[in-house]
């Protein structure tokens, strides 16, 4: 199901000068599509830079950009940016950005399914540093695919 | 016995931390503990008897009695070792 979500058009590989940049870029696919309206790409913002708000990195780079359903969520979905080179979340250096997914979130079964496909993903030490050092679609793709 | 995972929005991190302690609690062989999540505005001490934050969160987790602080949501070993912790707490036995 992460493959459904992951396609080339929501995996993308850019050089944003910082977080709010990095975070606009990634979520710019679900814009487009209308997963989310742009109200939600800045209730993210704002939520990151409030105090706290940078509970929404995950460890090792990765951050998770989400808000609530009701912020303007059509559908769920998923997106991701790997920035060239790792940016600070709200500025703050203890929080280093390597990769930031963008996950509209909707509080139901799909939306539950896919946050337990991204967990696994994402505890896997080697898929996690394979994610990090992907620098092509393929390269993520290959992570999705089930383990044959 | 339950533990709660707890995050601003009740939806993303809080969630995949609420997974991955159910994953945790298999690990240490736990039984008969209960997982959720929730946002922080809707849960109350009487939740849960043990909850479940991110570093950046703890400030805003002081009237809960036993919280588990996650320096990372997403390493299972940190995960492991702190639930299994969790369960020595509170008499819950573990195999592992």
């Amino acid at each position: 199901m992460l493959e459904h979500h992951l396609t080339e058009d929501r995996v993308l590989f850019a050089a944003p000068r910082d977080w709010r940049a990095a975070v606009r870029e990634a979520a710019r696919p679900l814009v487009a599509d209308g997963s989310v309206e742009p109200r939600y790409v800045e209730k993210i913002l704002e939520t990151i830079a409030a105090p706290g708000g940078t509970y929404m990195d995950l460890g090792f780079g990765i951050t998770l950009a989400h808000a609530r359903p009701e912020e303007g969520v059509e559908r769920t979905a998923l997106s991701l940016l790997i920035p060239e080179r790792p940016l600070d979340l709200a500025d703050d250096p203890e929080h280093p950005v390597r990769a930031v997914f963008v996950l509209a979130a909707t509080g139901t079964d799909d939306h539950q399914q896919t946050m337990a496909e991204l967990a696994r993903l994402l505890m896997d030490p080697e898929a996690r540093s394979a994610l990090l050092a992907a620098r092509a679609h393929d390269d993520v793709a290959r992570l999705l695919r089930p383990a044959g | 016995m339950k533990f709660m995972a707890m995050c601003s929005s009740g939806l993303g991190s809080s969630f995949m931390v609420h997974m991955n302690i159910e994953t945790a609690l298999k690990t240490v062989g736990a039984d008969g503990v209960e997982v959720d999540h929730a946002d922080l505005g809707s849960a109350g001490p009487e939740s849960a008897d043990v909850f479940f934050v991110g570093r950046d969160l703890e400030n805003s987790v002081s009237q809960f009695d036993d919280v588990v602080v996650l320096n990372s949501i997403i390493d299972q070993d940190e995960l492991v070792g702190k639930v299994r912790e969790a369960c020595q707490r509170h008499g819950i036995a573990t195999t592992d």
